[in-house]
C-alpha cells in the first residue's frame, strides 16, 4: 500500500511541477514574441504612438480591425468636421480586448469613438483559439491577462500552443536575423490610415467564391463581447465620450442578397448597440460595394474604395456630429 | 474522438472506466456488454454511417465461424473457409479499393474514368484481418467460438479496434471469459497509466511536432522545387521519425487502455530502427500484422519449404500485399516491393552465408554497419510510403540519391567548379524549418540510443505480458508527460494517426 501511495505522490507531483514549470516557460518567452505578435504588435504601437500624440486634443477615433486601416480616410473625416481623427484600424484578429484597452488609455472628455468591427469581431471568446491574440497577451501584451478571471488564465495557458515557446526561443536567439523584420510593412500615414496599397488585385470571382463565415452563419455576440463593450461603453459614458457604430466595409456579395441568416445577424448587431444606447450610424448596405473598389480581400478598399466609403460615412456621420456640437 | 482528445481523456474514458469499476463490483458477468458498447459508442464517433458494416461484418463471420466449426470434418469446410474470406475481401475490396481498382480500369481503358466516392469505413483493413484470422483458426481446430457478445467485444475492443494490434482470438478470448477486469492488478493500472502518458506525449510533441517539416519538404517538390540532398534526407528520415513516434504511441496507448480494463494485448512495437537487418525490422515493426501475414499468407503460399527462389518469390507476394493492405495506391504497392525485394536479399545473404560457414563476426562496427544499412535501405523506402504519387517518389529519391547533385556549404565554393557540387548552402530551397531541427536531432537520439517504453516498464515483449510495477522514477516522468500531453489537448490543433487511414 505504501509503495502505491509513494507512486501516487509522485506522479501527482510530477504533475503538478510539469504545470509550474510551463508557467515559467511562458513568463521566459513574454518578451520574446512570435513573429505574428511582433507583427501585430507593431501596428498596435504605431497607432498608440497616434493616440498619444493626440491626447489632449477633443477627437474622432475610429475604431476596428484591418477594414477600417484599409476603409477609412481620417484625414478626409477632419477636414469634413475640423476634428483630429485617427484611424485606430489594426486587425481583428487581435480581439477587442487589446483594441479598447489601448484607447480606455488615452481617450478624454470630448472625444468621439466610432466602432466600425469586423462581423468576426462580434464572436470573440476569450478562450477561443485565435493566434493572433494568443500570440499578444503570452507576448508584448502579457499584462493585460494578469487582469483575466482565474479559470479564463488557467484556460488560456492550456491553450496557448507548445511550439510556439519553440517559435520564441527560435526568433529571439536567431544570430541571422532580427525579430524587427517581422514588424509590419505597411505604409501608415501620421493618422494611422493604410497608403501603400492602391489598386485592386483581388478578382471578383474570388470575392463572390469567399463570403463572410462570420455574416454566412447565425450569429450570437458571445458573452466575452457584450461584458467587454458594455464596460467599455459605461465607462466612455462616465468620462463624456460619445461612442457611435457603423458597419464594416464589405464586400456587395450577391449571396447575401435576401439571406435571412445575414439580414437576421444586421439585426442582431443593430439590437445589441441599441440595447447600449449606442447610435448604429448608416445602414449595412452603405459600406458594402462592388468589387472593383476592393484592394486584396473582402475587407481591404482600395483608394477608390475607400474615398467612396469614407465620403458616405461623413455623410452618415452629420447628423451625429451636429448633435454633438450642440 | 481520438485517443489525445478532451472529448476521450475527459469524458469517455473516466466514463467507460467507472462503467467497468461499477459493473465489476455488482454484475460483473455484464462488464464484457459494457465493453462492447463502450466500443460501439466510440467506433459511432468515427463514423456512425459505418458502424451498421462492422456490426454486419461481425455478424456474417460470427455465424460463419459457427458453421465451419460444427463442420469441421465435413469436406466443404474448406470451402466454407474460402466463402468466408472471399466475402471479407470483398467487403474490404469495395470499400477500400474501389476507386483504386476504377481508376486502373480506366486508365487501361476498360471502364470510363469515374469514381464511387466511398468513404473509407474506419478500421476496416483491422477488423476484417482479425476476422479471416478468426476463421482459419476456427477451421483448422486451432481455436474454439465463444458466446457472440464475448466475439463483438474481440473485435471491436475500442483500444485495438481503430489501428490494432490486429489481435488473435486465442489471445484476447481467454481473457475475456476468465473476465480478466475482475482482477485488475496494481501493476497492471500502473503500467497502463505510465504508457497512455508515454504515448500521448510521443503523439503530441515528437510525432505531431516533426509533421511540419515533413509536410514542407515534401509539399515542396509537388510546387517543382528541387530538393538538396540534405533536404531530401531530412524530409524522408523525418516522415521515418514521425511515422514512428505515432505508430508507437498509437500501439503503446492502445495496450496501456487494454491494461486500465485488465486486458493484456499484444507488443507491436519495438524500437524496429534498431534492428540490423529488414527481417528483424519486421519482427520489431507492426509486429501483429508481420506475424498475421507470416502465418496467414506466407506460410499458405508454402513459405521456404520450396527452396530460397519459391521462398524469395513468396516474400515478394506477400510484401507487395502488405503494402496495399496499406492503402489503395501503386506507391504503397512500391513501397511493399522494395521492403520484399529487400528482405529476398537478406535471405540470399544469409543463404551464401549459410553455404560457406561464414562465421558473423559480432564487432560493433559490423552491428553499427548492419543497423546504419538497414535504416538507410527503410528510409528510402518510406519515400514511396509517403508521397501522393511516384513522380513526387522518383523525384525526392534522386535528390537522396544524389542524381540531383549535391549543394554544399557557400564557405567551399572557392575549391572547385564541378556541375553537380553546388555551393548555395546545405538547405538552398529554405523548405527546412530549422527551428524543427533541435526536435529532430532529439527524437534521432530517442530512437536509436535510448531504451524504448516497454524496456522502460519492464514490460516483457516475448509474449508473456509480464508487468511489473513502474518505478518510483518512471511514475514521476509519467505524470511530467501526462501534464502535457492533457496541456495539448486544449490546443486547437490536433492530427489523427497515421495509421488510422489504413
Amino acid at each position: 500500500m505504501q509503495r502505491q501511495i509513494q507512486r501516487l505522490v509522485l506522479f501527482v507531483s510530477g504533475f503538478i511541477l510539469a504545470s509550474i514549470f510551463w508557467n515559467s516557460c511562458l513568463d521566459l518567452v513574454a518578451d520574446k514574441p512570435v513573429p505574428d505578435a511582433v507583427f501585430s504588435s507593431s501596428i498596435i504601437d504605431l497607432k498608440e504612438k497616434i493616440l498619444i500624440r493626440n491626447k489632449n486634443t477633443e477627437k474622432i477615433i475610429v475604431v476596428g480591425g484591418s477594414n477600417v486601416a484599409f476603409g477609412i480616410d481620417s484625414i478626409e473625416i477632419k477636414k469634413a468636421f475640423g476634428i483630429e481623427t485617427i484611424n485606430f484600424g489594426c486587425m481583428a484578429g487581435i480581439g477587442p480586448e487589446v483594441l479598447l484597452s489601448k484607447i480606455k488609455k488615452h481617450t478624454s472628455n470630448g472625444d468621439i469613438i466610432i466602432f466600425c468591427w469586423e462581423f468576426g469581431l462580434y464572436r470573440f471568446k476569450r478562450s477561443g483559439s485565435n493566434f493572433t491574440y494568443l500570440n499578444l497577451i503570452f507576448g508584448p501584451l502579457t499584462t493585460l491577462r494578469s487582469n483575466y478571471p482565474i479559470m479564463d488564465k488557467i484556460r488560456l495557458n492550456l491553450k496557448y500552443p507548445t511550439s510556439h515557446i519553440r517559435t520564441s526561443i527560435a526568433v529571439a536567439y536567431n544570430p541571422f536575423a532580427d525579430p524587427e523584420i517581422f514588424r509590419c510593412s505597411w505604409n501608415f500615414d501620421e493618422y494611422g490610415n493604410v497608403r501603400s496599397i492602391q489598386e485592386q488585385i483581388v478578382k471578383e470571382e474570388e470575392l463572390i467564391n469567399s463570403p463572410l463565415s462570420a455574416l454566412m452563419t447565425e450569429l450570437t455576440i458571445t458573452n466575452d463581447v457584450k461584458e467587454i463593450l458594455t464596460d467599455f461603453v459605461h465607462s466612455c459614458r462616465n468620462n463624456n465620450i460619445k461612442v457611435l457604430s457603423t458597419w464594416p466595409n464589405t464586400f456587395n456579395n450577391p449571396k447575401y442578397i435576401k439571406n435571412k441568416v445575414v439580414e437576421k445577424n444586421f439585426l442582431t448587431i443593430k439590437d445589441f448597440w441599441q440595447n447600449l444606447d449606442v447610435p448604429m450610424i448608416g445602414m449595412p448596405e452603405d459600406s458594402m460595394l462592388t468589387a472593383e473598389f476592393f484592394h486584396d480581400t473582402y475587407y481591404h478598399l482600395n483608394s477608390k474604395g475607400v474615398k467612396i466609403r469614407t465620403k458616405k460615412l461623413i455623410d452618415n456621420l452629420k447628423p451625429q456630429l451636429i448633435k454633438h456640437a450642440e | 474522438m481520438l485517443f489525445h482528445e478532451q472529448s476521450f481523456l475527459f469524458i469517455f474514458l473516466p466514463i467507460s472506466l467507472l462503467g467497468i469499476f461499477i459493473i465489476n463490483r455488482f454484475v460483473p458477468r455484464f462488464a464484457v456488454w459494457w465493453i462492447v458498447i463502450c466500443s460501439f459508442v466510440f467506433y459511432s464517433f468515427h463514423g456512425l454511417k459505418h458502424l451498421p458494416l462492422l456490426i454486419i461484418s461481425i455478424s456474417i463471420n460470427y455465424f460463419l465461424g459457427l458453421v465451419i466449426e460444427k463442420n469441421r470434418f465435413q469436406n466443404f469446410n474448406g470451402n466454407l473457409l474460402i466463402v468466408g474470406i472471399i466475402i471479407n475481401l470483398a467487403i474490404l475490396a469495395f470499400f477500400k479499393y474501389g476507386d483504386f481498382i476504377l481508376s486502373n480500369l480506366s486508365y487501361i481503358g476498360m471502364t470510363p474514368s469515374q469514381k464511387t466516392n466511398i468513404i473509407l469505413p474506419l478500421a476496416i483493413s483491422f477488423f476484417t484481418f482479425q476476422q479471416i484470422a478468426y476463421l482459419v483458426d476456427l477451421k483448422k481446430g486451432v481455436i474454439r467460438s465463444s458466446c457472440f457478445i464475448n466475439y463483438c467485444a474481440f473485435v471491436t475492443f475500442f483500444p485495438q479496434l481503430i489501428a490494432g494490434p490486429i489481435v488473435r482470438y486465442q489471445i484476447i478470448i481467454p481473457q475475456i471469459i476468465n473476465q480478466a477486469w475482475r482482477k485488475i492488478s496494481k501493476e497492471s493500472l500502473w503500467a497502463g497509466l505510465c504508457l497512455l502518458s508515454f504515448g500521448l506525449f510521443k503523439k503530441n510533441y515528437l510525432a505531431d511536432g516533426l509533421r511540419p517539416l515533413v509536410d514542407s519538404v515534401f509539399n515542396a517538390t509537388n510546387e517543382g522545387t528541387t530538393l538538396s540532398f540534405a533536404e531530401a534526407w531530412i524530409g524522408s528520415s523525418a516522415f521515418g521519425l514521425q511515422i514512428y513516434f505515432d505508430f508507437s504511441a498509437y500501439s503503446e496507448m492502445a495496450i496501456g487502455l487494454g491494461l486500465l480494463f485488465g486486458l493484456k494485448l499484444p507488443i507491436n512495437f519495438n524500437s524496429p530502427y534498431k534492428s540490423k537487418n529488414i527481417i528483424e525490422f519486421w519482427r520489431r515493426w507492426h509486429i501483429t500484422l508481420s506475424e498475421f501475414l507470416r502465418d496467414y499468407l506466407y506460410k499458405s503460399l508454402g513459405g521456404n519449404r520450396n527452396g530460397v527462389a519459391a521462398g524469395i518469390t513468396n516474400v515478394l507476394i506477400v510484401m507487395t500485399l502488405g503494402g496495399l493492405w496499406h492503402g489503395a495506391s501503386w506507391t504503397f504497392v512500391a513501397w511493399g516491393c522494395i521492403h520484399g525485394i529487400l528482405i529476398g536479399f537478406c535471405h540470399i545473404f544469409r543463404a551464401i552465408k549459410k553455404k560457406k560457414e561464414y562465421r558473423e563476426t559480432r564487432s560493433i562496427y559490423n552491428i553499427f554497419g548492419s543497423q546504419l544499412l538497414t535504416l538507410v535501405s527503410v528510409t528510402l523506402a518510406w519515400v514511396f510510403f509517403r508521397s501522393e504519387d511516384f513522380k513526387q517518389a522518383f523525384d525526392i529519391s534522386k535528390s537522396m540519391l544524389g542524381l540531383n547533385g549535391f549543394d554544399l556549404p557557400r564557405f567551399l565554393g572557392s575549391y572547385t567548379n564541378v556541375d553537380y557540387l553546388r555551393f548555395h548552402g546545405g538547405l538552398p530551397n529554405q523548405v527546412v524549418n530549422i527551428e524543427l531541427i533541435p526536435l529532430y536531432i532529439i527524437c534521432v537520439i530517442l530512437v536509436l540510443l535510448v531504451p524504448n517504453t516497454l524496456q522502460i516498464l519492464k514490460i516483457d515483449t516475448n509474449g508473456n505480458s509480464f508487468i511489473t510495477l513502474p518505478s518510483p522514477k518512471v511514475t514521476f516522468i509519467a505524470g511530467v508527460l501526462l501534464f502535457f500531453s492533457v496541456k495539448t489537448s486544449f490546443e486547437t490543433l490536433s492530427y489523427e494517426f497515421l495509421y488510422f487511414r489504413f
